[in-house]
């Protein structure tokens, strides 16, 4: 894809209409796409569902599920730092629609979680509910519109990223939430977000052979 | 810029063409800075690893071409740090953009162009 002369022909054209696609795909690994990230997504929210399955409510249920919440926030951001800019960084162009989803979903959340917030303090600060129960939901209500806004890109990230959170304050809180409805949605997000996740990372490993050919041929 | 549209009723004769290549953006023709903005205008930012990568240029020549499009306003480059290493980013302008696409239109008119030209002079010696 090397640039020789500059007449006007095809593979000049070609040239720089590859060099545009694999920029395009190797900078979506930047935002859109988490490859392994979403694999760890996965499995977090089905370890965690399997968690309080087994174990039921207790302090056990509430370290693990809250231990597995984080561990894929910070997880998925380490794996994108260090095992998808092998060439550098490149920051994904984000279309001005998503971006206003992702703006209207985080208001949305923001919304929620302010006003339960302001329930939960009232709650706390007139003793209506002891500090073990609302605690844990008000810290919910504070860090979950940053999170939204600075780790959760993707719909399916929202999804199971959203529920873990949920979950964790409501086992920090010394509850577990209803088995039905995590038989609905969190295995399923889980699954979808495990598949999603290989399938973008065997994109990768393609895209970073090619990456590594252009090295090659231009070194 | 000083890039030409080719709309209907333009002159399409062998010399409108060359009037017409002689009018393309020379801050975009050159090919390393045609490169440079190709890969610029497919994200928001990228660093000069991946640019350097991307464009198989040198490292010299990449800072003097990308200094020639900062100087033209289409692209902009900011120095910071990754941690304690000091690191660059370019990003493409609107300006910049505006006349990538340009000059991408124009290139690729005049490339069919050219190929008419080529077709129909075989079809006059035949």
């Amino acid at each position: 894809m090397t640039l020789k002369g500059d007449s006007v022909n095809t593979d000049y054209r070609q040239s720089i209409s590859e060099m545009q696609d694999l920029t395009r795909e190797y900078a979506s690994f930047s935002q859109s796409r988490s490859g392994l990230g979403n694999v760890l997504g996965g499995v977090a929210g089905l370890a965690s569902f399997a968690v309080m399955w087994l174990l039921g409510r207790g302090v056990a249920t509430a370290i693990l599920t809250v231990g597995l919440t984080f561990a894929w926030l910070v997880g998925k951001e380490v794996i994108r730092r260090q095992l998808y800019r092998p060439f550098g960084e490149a920051r994904e162009t984000w279309p001005a629609s998503l971006r206003r989803t992702h703006l209207g979903v985080n208001a949305f959340i923001g919304l929620v979680c302010a006003i339960g917030g302001v329930v939960f303090a009232v709650r706390l600060a007139t003793g209506t509910t002891p500090w073990s129960v609302a605690l844990p939901y008000l810290i919910f209500c504070l860090i979950t519109p940053w999170i939204g806004w600075r780790y959760l890109r993707t719909v399916n990230e929202f999804m199971v990223g959203f529920y873990l959170l949920f979950a964790s304050a409501v086992v920090s809180a010394g509850f577990v939430p209803d088995r039905l409805w995590l038989v609905a949605i969190l295995p399923w997000y889980s699954l979808v977000l495990v598949v999603l996740g290989l399938r973008e990372h065997r994109q990768f490993q393609d895209l970073a052979a090619r990456l590594r050919g252009l090295r090659e041929v231009t070194a | 810029m000083s890039s030409l549209d080719l709309q209907a009723g333009e002159d399409t004769s062998p010399t409108g063409e060359l009037h017409e290549a002689l009018t393309l953006d020379r801050v975009v023709h050159e090919p390393a800075r045609l490169a440079i903005l190709a890969v610029l205008s497919s994200a928001e930012e990228v660093d000069f690893a991946f640019l350097l990568m991307a464009t198989g240029l040198s490292k010299g020549n990449l800072s003097k071409q990308s200094s020639k499009l900062e100087e033209a306003g289409y692209i902009t480059i900011r120095k910071y740090f990754k941690g304690k290493i000091p690191a660059t980013g370019y990003r493409i302008t609107d300006k910049g953009r505006a006349a990538f696409t340009a000059y991408w239109e124009h290139i690729t008119a005049l490339g069919q162009s050219v190929q008419r030209l080529d077709h129909s002079e075989r079809t006059s010696n035949d």
